[in-house]
């Protein structure tokens, strides 16, 4: 549904002042948990100064559902000096279309956007992905494929994130998170511990992704070696994105926010050469065949 | 020329001091000059294996504090004139350890040194940061066992990223496999992970078998660096891993399992 639109769409003429049209951005979730305002604010500052290439000045959307009672006016101001000052910039409200939206869009100040599709589309900041911990990143139910997993946010690890300087990605935030430019290349094994996220863009690995590692893009994924560890394509809610790989053995592939892991995955493609691609809310795993397209 | 060489590994237990111990052994007596330092503030073990416990005056983290120049705390090894010990403070953690201060040491050493030899704690905190951050080569040993195998994959991500010569664009650290604990007899039984199988999961040759021997026990507790015991296939198997550090070819031995003779087979060898 959502394909890549040209940066400018042919029918523009050159007289015409601007343009006005549907666009899907990748934008970040923020789902309160508890009224803790000084508490957010430490949490967000926290995960920004971790990766500020992917988040400082990011775009979020709040998502108050999980508090017990909406915040006072002077509460909501408040928080949302608190988010500026840790390094978010809010955007919108997450809530259920009616009175409500239009209720806390004006507690905020800020438009609101229908929280059930913004489920599937964007990537939540709470969900903490600690790998020097080795927590798991994907949420313990054993829900498979049909679930909707929150997709982790990436959290790059400065220098482990990108072991070449020629795989250096650099992500400005002023590049919209649809505007694809070209892969980002790896060609270094990325091993245990280490999380490259392409932002933007594609991701190459022409070596092995070992147990451990994560390998993040916000389009399609390719492994060339051995693909041990978590490979998450459409990491900002692309359901296009695919992943493709030459010897599948993943601990969790996710497609804009669907994920399998290892034990839902059959025995029969373990090894293989698969695609994984998101066919309505399925995630499907498909040999890739030298002879026959897939 | 000379090089700092860490000897590392993530986890703890696998042989790292026992390594760096008969690896520093292995390059004296091949004539360089060598120094070897242990990095395990506070859990020092090195200077048993070297077998001079008995003679550390000052060590590691009193050179960095200043309270003694380096030539002062260097132990000269009884057996070989080019080599000395730099042991680690028992009293202290690794906090006492500063990166100014490692790297002064480290640049004192190198002026009198063909071969700074930095025997890592495990993990990678500061201690095992510190003692890989300065080096140009790295030997990272590994059992042939999943956890082991993980960790020091985790290592030689680390290697690749947060050393000086990462940050520096200085080119990477050259990385060893050194697997330590081999038992062929286990592998042919199924219950150990093979040289193949650990070199395909790390995406990088071994340098060197060691295979488990008593020996490498013995060797310990008597204070005499395994390699330095010649009948023994863990000290010969070392020699080896220092040939080959040093750019000799040598073909690997000890990693296939002996075919069992008739009498063994009846006796039970």
């Amino acid at each position: 549904m959502s394909e890549s639109s040209p940066a400018l769409s042919p029918e523009v003429d050159q007289g015409q002042p601007c343009e006005l049209r549907q666009a899907q951005f990748g934008l970040f979730l923020l789902r309160l948990l508890q009224a803790d305002w000084w508490g957010i604010q430490g949490y967000v500052a926290d995960r920004v100064g971790s990766a500020p290439g992917l988040l400082e000045e990011a775009a979020v959307v709040l998502d108050i559902d999980a508090l017990t009672q909406p915040p006072s006016p002077e509460e909501a101001a408040d928080l949302l000096d608190r988010l500026r000052a840790a390094g978010l910039r809010p955007m919108a409200i997450a809530a259920d279309p009616g009175e409500q939206a239009r209720e806390l869009a004006r507690l905020f100040g800020l438009p609101s956007v229908p929280r059930e599709r913004g489920r599937r589309r964007q990537a939540r900041v709470e969900v903490v992905a600690e790998l020097d911990s080795n927590d798991h990143v994907a949420p313990s139910e054993p829900a498979v494929g049909k679930e909707v997993a929150p997709a982790p946010e990436p959290e790059p690890e400065a220098a482990a994130v990108e072991p070449t300087s020629t795989a250096r990605a650099t992500p400005t935030s002023s590049t919209p998170a649809t505007e694809t430019t070209g892969p980002m290349i790896v060609s270094q094994p990325v091993r245990s511990g280490q999380q490259l996220y392409a932002r933007g863009r594609d991701l190459i690995v022409t070596a092995a992704v070992s147990a451990g590692a994560e390998v993040i893009a916000d389009g399609n994924i390719h492994v060339y070696g051995r693909l041990a560890g978590k490979a998450l394509a459409g990491a900002r809610g692309d359901e296009q994105a695919r992943i493709y790989c030459l010897d599948f053995q993943p601990e969790l592939v996710s497609v804009a926010g669907h994920y399998r892991l290892l034990e839902s995955i059959p025995e029969s493609s373990r090894g293989r050469a698969v695609q994984v691609v998101l066919d309505g809310e399925k995630l499907d795993i498909r040999p890739l065949n030298r002879s026959a397209g897939a | 020329m000379s090089e700092v060489i860490v000897v590392t590994s993530g986890k703890g237990g696998v042989g790292k001091t026992t390594s760096s111990a008969s690896l520093a052994c292995g390059f004296a007596r091949r004539g360089k000059k060598v120094a070897v330092v242990d990095f395990d503030i506070g859990l020092r073990n090195l200077d048993l294996i070297m077998g001079c416990e008995r003679r550390v005056v000052y060590d590691f983290v009193n050179v960095i504090n200043r309270d003694c120049t380096l030539k002062q705390a260097l132990i000269k090894d009884k057996r070989f004139d080019n080599l000395s010990v730099l042991a680690a403070s028992q009293t202290r953690d690794k906090d006492a350890l500063t990166q100014d201060g490692v790297e002064r040491v480290l640049g004192e050493l190198r002026d009198d040194f063909d071969i700074i030899l930095c025997d890592s704690p495990a993990g990678i905190e500061r201690g095992a940061h510190l003692a890989m951050y300065y080096a140009d080569r790295a030997v990272v040993v590994v059992n042939p066992e999943v956890s082991s195998v993980r960790d020091s994959d985790r290592v030689l991500g680390l290697l690749s990223s947060k050393t000086q010569r990462a940050e520096k664009g200085e080119g990477n650290v050259s990385e060893h496999l050194l697997l330590t604990r081999y038992s062929p007899e286990r592998v042919l039984n199924g219950d150990m992970m093979s040289v193949g199988d650990v070199e395909e999961i790390l995406g990088i040759k071994v340098i060197g078998v060691i295979p488990e021997s008593p020996a490498v026990l013995a060797a310990s507790n008597a204070g005499v660096p395994v390699i330095l015991d010649e009948n023994s296939e863990a000290g010969q198997a070392y020699d080896d891993a220092v040939a080959r550090l040093s750019g000799e070819e040598r073909a690997l031995r000890f990693v296939d399992a002996r075919k069992k003779g008739l009498l063994s087979r009846l006796f039970g060898g």
